[in-house]
């Protein structure tokens, strides 16, 4: 009999464990969701890919994201990155008609890397992201679609 | 036979907990998505840091600065304090439209309940901490019109109040001199010729720094202060925990309130904005409101220029850290500060039932009329109104649900030693017999 009420605890205390768990995942709703990290530039000669920090990027908490531009494999145009090569870095609601309220600041890490800072997703919704890549008076923007739940 | 019982008890738990799972909401009044939303604005969490204030959490700092909340002592008028216009007996506003006619850009007073889960203060943002935040009035013409040599020596010839600040932040300079310390000084960058703004440039630079020293610590001290106003504990959070406690029947909202909450995180879309457990995105949105005045206030597109320029922001040398300071990403001209003309500061809808009337400028009077606003969205409209603002044509009946729910965001009394200066040791002996 004792031993009964033994495993009956441990089953009762193992399914408390689960059910909170999964209450808790059930609960649990990561802010965003990205469909994809990488894009190829509207000009098709460039690659680009940005890493949130942190990750997944939290709803209506500042952010920074580490941004890759290399050439794009599929280019016919294999260059390499130009010294004077900046990015723009930009949030967008296009249901809102508005941005973040916030200017991401752009540091250089070389080598085709960038660290941007200051970046800020305050509403549920639909965002775009705007990578611009500009080399001299050229400008070409890779665009990223980002839901955050 | 009894592992057959033992296992057969772990599938009953695990059914009688199933809407915990998600699968089965525990109110059929609402489907998942609803609850995912409805989970999100409860429980409050914990008031977050400041690191740009060393005592914010100081139990001694906060006493003082209640203290100061209530004096009046250094207002030019010497019967102005905080608590003027933030009279705990009107949930921390005055219940009249606008602080004051005068202003440049007349505005309702703000609650203070939950200041402390804000990321910038005032309607335009314009400060970047609280205790900025609570420096503003104190000089400002049409509020308490004092000065910091004037607070700095209010402080200074009041032993008591010397001695609790001198507990808190070391030493106070000595004000004796003065002809290094005039009575009356602070800076009026609008007003360059006035005699205040002229005493305060005759200082020597190490004085001014000194003085700003003092003054910026009352504002922290303030500050620390205000972090104990929280609004929670509402019906609402009632509602939630029952929700996540899987209750057949949640308590705390009545089916009024019910319905009301499904257009709030539904149809209403209210929660895109009022967003989390404060109800509020801590930013600013245009709702095109007609302007009520005579001058349009530019909201948030000035508040940039002011918080950039404001000596006490978080990046300044009176600031105890530079951690997290978002001021360095305010944009300058153009961009970002374009669409912020017309911006005011979502609030916290937190006993939001108890700080009538409404809006910046509030012109609103009831909570029913601000629901008749975002149903018809009436009014002509300056700068850019939110895109998603649509008409909602509620009927009168979700409007009274709407209502219904919005009262339940009373939180439960604070403290009852918080409404007002506090009490002495001796006083509060008594108070407790």
């Amino acid at each position: 009999m004792p031993a009964f009420r033994l495993v009956l605890a441990l089953w009762m205390t193992l399914g408390t464990v689960v059910c909170t768990t999964a209450r808790a995942l059930a609960i649990d709703s990561s802010a965003s969701a990205v469909s994809a990290r990488t894009a190829t530039t509207a000009g098709k000669h460039l690659r680009v890919r940005y890493e949130p920090r942190p990750d997944p990027i939290p709803l209506d908490e500042p952010f920074a994201i580490r941004v890759y531009v290399e050439p794009d494999a599929s280019s016919s145009t294999r260059t390499a990155s130009p010294s004077g090569r900046r990015i723009e870095v930009r949030g967008w609601m296009p249901e809102h008609l508005h941005g973040m309220p916030l200017a991401p600041l752009v540091t250089p890490a070389g080598d085709g890397v960038w660290n941007v800072d200051g970046m800020l997703l305050h509403m549920t919704g639909h965002w775009q992201l705007f990578i611009d890549v500009m080399d001299d008076d050229k400008r070409d923007r890779a665009t990223f679609d980002v839901e955050l739940r | 036979m009894h592992r057959r019982t033992a296992a057969a008890s772990f599938v009953i738990l695990v059914l009688s907990q199933s809407p915990a799972i998600g699968e089965t909401p525990p109110s059929a009044a609402f489907t998942p998505a609803e609850m995912e939303k409805i989970l999100r604005h409860s429980p409050l969490p914990p008031v977050p840091d400041d690191p740009s204030n060393a005592v914010a959490t100081s139990r001694r700092a906060a006493r003082l600065g209640q203290r100061l909340f209530y004096d009046t002592r250094g207002s030019a008028s010497g019967i102005v304090s905080c608590a003027t216009c933030h009279d705990p007996k009107r949930d921390w506003s005055n219940g009249r439209n606008v602080g004051t006619l005068d202003a440049r850009f007349p505005r309702n007073v703000p609650s203070l309940w939950n200041i402390a889960y804000g990321r910038w203060f005032f309607w335009d943002g314009r400060a970047d901490s609280m205790w900025a935040q609570a420096l503003g009035p104190m000089e400002n013409p049409v509020e308490m019109n004092g000065n910091r040599l004037g607070y700095a020596r209010l402080v200074r010839n009041d032993r008591r109040l010397k001695r609790r600040y001198e507990r808190v932040f070391g030493p106070l300079p000595d004000l004796d001199d003065a002809l290094r310390f005039p009575r009356v000084a602070k800076p009026t960058p609008p007003t360059p010729d006035e005699p205040a703004n002229l005493a305060w440039l005759a200082m020597t630079k190490a004085d001014r720094e000194s003085i700003d020293r003092v003054f910026s610590n009352l504002g922290k001290a303030i500050a620390a202060y205000e972090r104990a106003l929280i609004s929670t504990d509402s019906p609402f959070d009632r509602f939630v925990r029952d929700l996540r406690a899987g209750a057949a029947s949640p308590g705390g909202l009545d089916e009024s309130a019910q319905r009301g909450l499904k257009l709030f995180v539904g149809k209403g879309q209210c929660s895109i904005c009022h967003s989390g457990p404060n109800f509020t995105d801590r930013e600013f949105h245009d709702l095109g409101r007609p302007s009520g005045y005579m001058r349009r206030d530019p909201g948030r597109a000035g508040g940039y220029r002011l918080v950039v320029a404001d000596p006490f922001n978080r990046l300044g040398l009176l600031s105890d850290s530079t951690s997290g300071a978002l001021v360095r990403f305010v944009p300058e001209a153009g961009g970002p500060s374009t669409q912020a003309i017309g911006q005011f500061k979502t609030p916290t809808l937190r006993s939001v039932a108890q700080t009538a009337p409404y809006m910046h400028d509030g012109r609103i009077t009831t909570l029913r009329d601000v629901a008749v606003f975002y149903s018809t969205l009436g009014g002509s409209i300056f700068g850019h109104r939110e895109r998603i603002l649509k008409p909602l044509q509620l009927s009168g009946a979700q409007i009274d649900d709407l209502v219904s729910f919005l009262n339940t965001l009373t939180g439960a009394p604070i403290r009852p030693s918080l409404l007002g200066p506090p009490l002495g040791r001796r006083a509060a002996t008594r108070h407790k017999e």
